[in-house]
């Protein structure tokens, strides 16, 4: 092979990367359109929300009752003005301590259940049996078991992160056990158990596992609500809920969009760092 | 005893020793027979291809060698060493899409060294050496989806020879790539035979690749699988693509190709 002929591939390989910076910005041109109808949605969904309420709609489904967009936003006013780092705070260490121990338990035993049978057999069914309830319904008992009602919240946040990421992982990892290519790849190179199960099965399991850790985020969220019913006096769902009890409208508005937000932009940053752990992946979507 | 003394003196006189395979597989509780009764042994830095109609068992033969599966009766050693599991000592490579997904060009060729706990700047070294052996050194850091299939196969080749094994198998490696890059890689291969001295069975089922490359071709055949006839390949070597209008080629392939259409017929029926 000539050296011109190395150099003129090497340089292909480089500005692969440079097309897709291009490409990228192409996209963004080109989807300008499409962002601009985006927001021509949102702004028509809240006009739509605001000429409801402001009509009295009552068919079906009743307005009358409904905060409108302005009052929320004022609610939202309110609150910041009304010292809200502490409500903050209080949810996202919530979410987060559930979420980090359910990762941490849901990964380490997703693992053991999706490669031993035995384990499989001696665990999965209690875990399943104990996977349909409902995280409102394990208030009674989280109030007895745990000490204070701090703990408490954080094990339902957990209860919440922990099934999606358990499941996720346990089918990810038999889904690579099916793939006998690489695991005879690692066996034919000297690999022992221990290294297939580093070097191939786990590596392999990734993306399974980070749907779970996407999906585990939303559901730590989704259940905070239901975690600072526990009493507290602090926390975005604790709020939510108290304006329920005084019957105060649009804070609990207020509370489902800030739950809502925080919950879509935690998850995204889940999605991201997961991301950055699989770098050989290349993902196109345009010629499927 | 005695028995025991035999298969010994067996094992120690060839280099490849394959004594008496029979290997079957259960589909619905009915043993179907794959191979029976296969005899064959190779000397070392020998080249050996094995064709046949598909499904007359030659890539289950290949397992048997690697060690990915284990004969029903009958015995396969390799440089005195019973075949019993994979490992290095016998070099696979794969069809296609055999490197790592998540590891680097560089990363899936220094695998096997890693694993056998080399210092990284060894690794380094040999895994230089290699990749520049096939002109791949400047694609070290680039992950396998990012290289071509020729590529890969390139790469999937030094990863098996890196560890310096005993033999290479080879399970058609250039089956899936364009008939151009096939006999490049072909030519690339018969010069690294030639430098390493390596032995090498390597199973296909094109006839020219076959004639090309081997020392000595084994025809297999069907119902169930089986050595038909080991047909040696007196061509002067060092080969190129030339060599195919050389007579003899000539003469070679048209006896193989009777004997695969024999074969191929039997399956029809």
């Amino acid at each position: 092979m000539t050296s011109t002929n190395v150099s003129s591939k090497s340089n292909f390989y480089f500005k692969s990367f440079k097309k897709e910076r291009l490409m990228l910005w192409e996209l963004i041109r080109i989807n300008s359109k499409t962002y601009t109808r985006k927001l021509i949605s949102i702004i028509l969904f809240f006009l739509l929300w605001e000429f409801l309420c402001w009509i009295d709609f009552n068919f079906i489904i009743n307005f009358v009752f409904v905060p409108t967009p302005v009052e929320v936003i004022n609610a939202f006013i309110q609150f910041i003005n009304d010292s809200p780092w502490v409500h903050f705070k209080a949810s996202i260490l919530r979410v987060i301590g559930g979420f980090i121990s359910g990762s941490i338990l849901g990964i380490f035993v997703g693992l053991l259940i999706g490669s031993s049978k035995i384990l499989e057999d001696l665990l999965a069914t209690p875990l399943e049996l104990l996977r349909p309830i409902p995280a409102v319904a394990w208030i009674p008992l989280a109030i007895l078991m745990f000490p204070d009602a701090e703990s408490g919240m954080y094990y339902i946040t957990f209860v919440g992160a922990f099934y999606p990421i358990l499941i996720s992982t346990q089918k990810a990892v038999e889904n690579s056990l099916s793939d006998r290519l690489m695991i005879r790849v690692g066996q034919s190179l000297g690999a022992n158990s221990f290294q297939l199960f580093k070097d191939i099965i786990v590596p392999s399991s990734l993306p399974g596992i980070s749907a779970g850790l996407v999906i585990g985020m939303g559901n730590a969220w989704f259940c905070l609500v239901t975690a600072e019913i526990i009493a507290g006096r602090f926390g975005i769902g604790y709020k939510t809920w108290e304006s329920y009890v005084i019957s105060e409208y649009p804070p609990i508005v207020m509370g489902m969009v800030l739950i809502g937000l925080m919950g879509a932009f935690s998850s995204f940053i889940v999605l991201k760092i997961t991301d950055s752990f699989m770098p050989w992946r290349t993902i196109s979507k345009d010629g499927i | 005893m005695g028995f025991d003394m035999i298969k010994k003196s067996k094992i120690e006189e060839n280099y490849v020793l394959v004594d008496n395979v029979i290997k079957t597989f259960k589909t619905n509780n009915k043993k179907k027979i794959i191979l029976s009764n296969v005899n064959f042994q190779i000397s070392k830095g020998e080249f050996t291809c094995i064709l046949g109609p598909s499904g007359c068992g030659k890539s289950t033969l290949l397992d048997l060698l690697a060690g990915f599966t284990k004969p029903d009766e009958g015995l396969i050693s390799v440089s005195d060493e019973v075949v019993r599991k994979p490992g290095p000592e016998r070099g696979f490579v794969f069809q296609k899409n055999s490197l790592i997904p998540w590891q680097t060009l560089e990363q899936n060729v220094g695998y096997g060294l890693k694993l056998q706990k080399f210092n990284s700047k060894d690794i380094e070294e040999k895994v230089t050496k290699y990749l520049k052996l096939v002109g791949l050194e400047k694609y070290r850091k680039a992950y396998p989806n990012q290289l071509s299939g020729g590529m890969q196969q390139r790469g999937s080749i030094i990863r098996a020879l890196i560890t310096n094994p005993k033999i290479i198998l080879m399970d058609e490696p250039f089956g899936a790539v364009d008939a151009q890059t096939r006999s490049l890689l072909q030519e690339m291969l018969l010069k690294i035979w030639r430098e390493f001295e390596t032995t090498v069975v390597f199973v296909t089922h094109d006839v020219d690749e076959a004639i090309l490359l081997a020392d000595r071709v084994i025809i297999m055949g069907v119902n169930p699988g089986h050595i038909r006839e080991i047909i040696p390949i007196n061509i002067p070597r060092p080969r190129s693509l030339d060599s195919s209008f050389l007579e003899e080629f000539q003469k070679v392939k048209i006896k193989i190709l009777n004997l695969i259409k024999e074969e191929t017929l039997k399956l029809m029926q």
